[in-house]
């Protein structure tokens, strides 16, 4: 206690002055901004001050800002599971912070395209709460899978009918606070390189940039990290050859740049890149082990200081019981505060712990199904996929620019 | 007998609340908080606080007499006394966020308002316009729209209890 002086006493009457604390707008955005985003939607409904609040755009960007610095990863990570009973159901599950069990209770997603015939599709990627998909006819949406809203994004703009193979990145320019995808499209007749289009939300339009020096045959969707989109490329055109790199395009100013690989191309087979924490890794698939009756080793690198060559690190090595050619998956993912790495193969779980160095293979509770495969990892976000220059601006929202306090993380 | 360097005097600060109580703290307990750091980088060594009531100031001095002592070895006990900390009513922790904002104590406020967001979350609407002291200004129409744009967020059950 301080040492209290009675130079003033206070009386009863003083302490009674203490009248029902109405909390100003600045400290309601600081609380609501530590929310998840499902309670958010609901508290839209409290007054119309708190729904201009919620639904600004600085409110929006605290929240996104606050949810991925989280400690807490279990409040605001979730991962997009695929049932294959009943037909390709969606459900969402958060990381459990207990250690028995890897998930906590699965919720039913609500996937746009649910009720439509076209149940193929695959996911680009997932960035700041916005997932990227595509479909077999190479239409692209944007999703939010926390608030449910998506976007189809308007046409490619080039004939695609002889270009039946196309790749994807989706990523997010931070300086012209942008959400950007980049589309490879290759001729089928030859498979050669036919346009590259990059297309801006905020714009809504694509456009048509330079292609990479050498990106013959881009493999997978692009990973983004650091502001770049990055794919593994085989310079020759074929895929599963040896001979690969690692292209990247800046998404502020559509400059590609050759990224060191992780090994010197002696390892062999596939490689798909993948994003570990903030940092890109690459993980190699499909070399036979010592003993080819253990199935294939894949090895998992990390490049822990970007664009530097010599970080590049082998993490670990798994074996894995088939041969993983094509189903050597891309979810990699880096648990705060555990020291441990979710890798997802084929639908098969592995538990690497970066401490002791040892793999388990958790158990998932199906939730009455089983589980197909991991579709994606994404944060629980506010942001929009169609509000990006929507009707509605600041001051329509009636919002004030509210000042903020550095606060340090906990 | 010590020697004179060892009993060197502590810096000293006194702290005015709203309803004039005074309260001497250390210097170097005081300066956690940002508003206060400034006014004694200025030269003051007597701090009116016109925002800051005794109830709450008395509870905010425990705090950064507390986290003033942070070693590696009492980690476990600062966590004890934080969770008993923010262990009171919502009209209490608005009092101390307000508080705890005013003197920019971003520790203090980063703790406060997790613990009311965590409180909050599952509690139904209309609880948490009790809890804030918030007239619905809605429609009953309004209302009723709105609910229905973020249906997915009224399954289940709420909350309804304000403490």
């Amino acid at each position: 206690m301080g040492s209290k002086r009675h130079r003033f006493p206070s009386t009863s009457m003083q302490d009674s002055i203490l009248k029902v604390p109405v909390l100003p707008e600045e400290l309601i955005f600081e609380i609501l901004s530590r929310l998840p985003v499902k309670p958010l939607l609901k508290f839209r409904c409290v007054s119309k001050s708190w729904l201009a609040l919620i639904s600004s755009p600085e409110f929006i960007k605290t929240h996104l800002s606050l949810s991925a610095d989280n400690k807490d990863y279990t409040r605001h990570w979730h991962f997009m599971l695929s049932f294959d009973r009943p037909k390709y159901n969606l459900k969402e599950c958060s990381l459990s912070s207990s250690v028995s069990g890897l998930f906590t209770e699965a919720y039913d997603l609500y996937f746009p395209l649910k009720n439509q015939s076209k149940i193929i599709w695959v996911v680009v990627g997932s960035i700041n709460g916005l997932v990227c998909f595509s479909d077999p006819e190479n239409n692209l949406f944007l999703w939010n899978p926390s608030t449910r809203e998506y976007k189809k994004l308007p046409n490619f703009g080039t004939d695609l009918r002889y270009a039946d193979h196309s790749r994807y990145g989706f990523g997010y320019d931070e300086l012209h606070d942008d959400y950007k995808v980049v589309g490879f499209i290759y001729c089928s007749r030859n498979w050669s390189l036919n346009e590259v289009k990059i297309y801006s939300l905020k714009d809504d339009s694509w456009r048509s940039v330079h292609p990479p020096m050498d990106g013959l045959g881009v493999y997978g969707s692009g990973k983004f990290v650091n502001g770049k989109l990055h794919w593994a490329n085989h310079t020759t055109g074929v895929v599963f050859d040896r001979f690969w790199n690692i292209i990247s395009l800046d998404l502020a100013d559509g400059k590609w740049e050759k990224v060191d690989k992780p090994c010197n191309g002696e390892e062999g087979g596939v490689l798909v890149l993948g994003v570990l924490g903030n940092n890109l890794c690459a993980i190699n698939g499909g070399v036979l082990s010592k003993d080819s009756h253990l199935g294939t080793d894949i090895n998992v690198w990390v490049m822990k200081k970007y664009l530097v060559k010599e970080s590049w690190t082998k993490m670990f090595t798994v074996k894995y019981p088939h041969c993983p050619v094509s189903m050597v998956a891309e979810t990699a993912f880096l648990i705060p505060n555990k020291d441990e790495i979710l890798l997802v193969f084929g639908g098969k779980f592995f538990l690497y712990n970066l401490k002791d160095e040892s793999i388990t293979y958790p158990k998932i509770p199906v939730f009455g199904f089983g589980v197909d495969s991991v579709v994606t990892t994404y944060l629980g976000s506010l942001v929009s996929p169609v509000l990006q220059n929507g009707p509605r601006t600041q001051q329509e929202w009636g919002v004030r620019k509210l000042k903020r306090t550095q606060l340090c993380k906990q | 007998m010590a020697s004179t360097t060892e009993t060197k005097q502590k810096k000293m600060l006194i702290l005015k609340s709203a309803d004039n109580d005074e309260f001497e703290i250390e210097e170097s307990v005081g300066v956690q908080s940002e508003t206060i750091k400034n006014l004694v980088e200025d030269g003051f060594t007597f701090v009116p606080l016109p925002n800051v009531y005794t109830k709450a100031l008395i509870k905010i001095i425990d705090y950064l007499k507390k986290h003033a002592n942070k070693t590696d070895s009492n980690d476990e006990e600062i966590k004890t006394f934080d969770k008993d900390f923010v262990n009171t009513t919502f009209d209490d922790l608005f009092e101390l966020v307000s508080a705890a904002n005013y003197l920019h104590i971003s520790c203090l406020m980063n703790m406060l308002c997790q613990t009311i967001a965590d409180r909050i979350k599952d509690k139904s609407p209309e609880a948490v316009r009790k809890i804030f002291h918030i007239n619905c200004d809605y429609t009953p129409e309004e209302e009723a729209k709105i609910r229905k744009a973020n249906a997915q967020a009224f399954e289940g059950q709420f909350d309804e209890s304000l403490d």
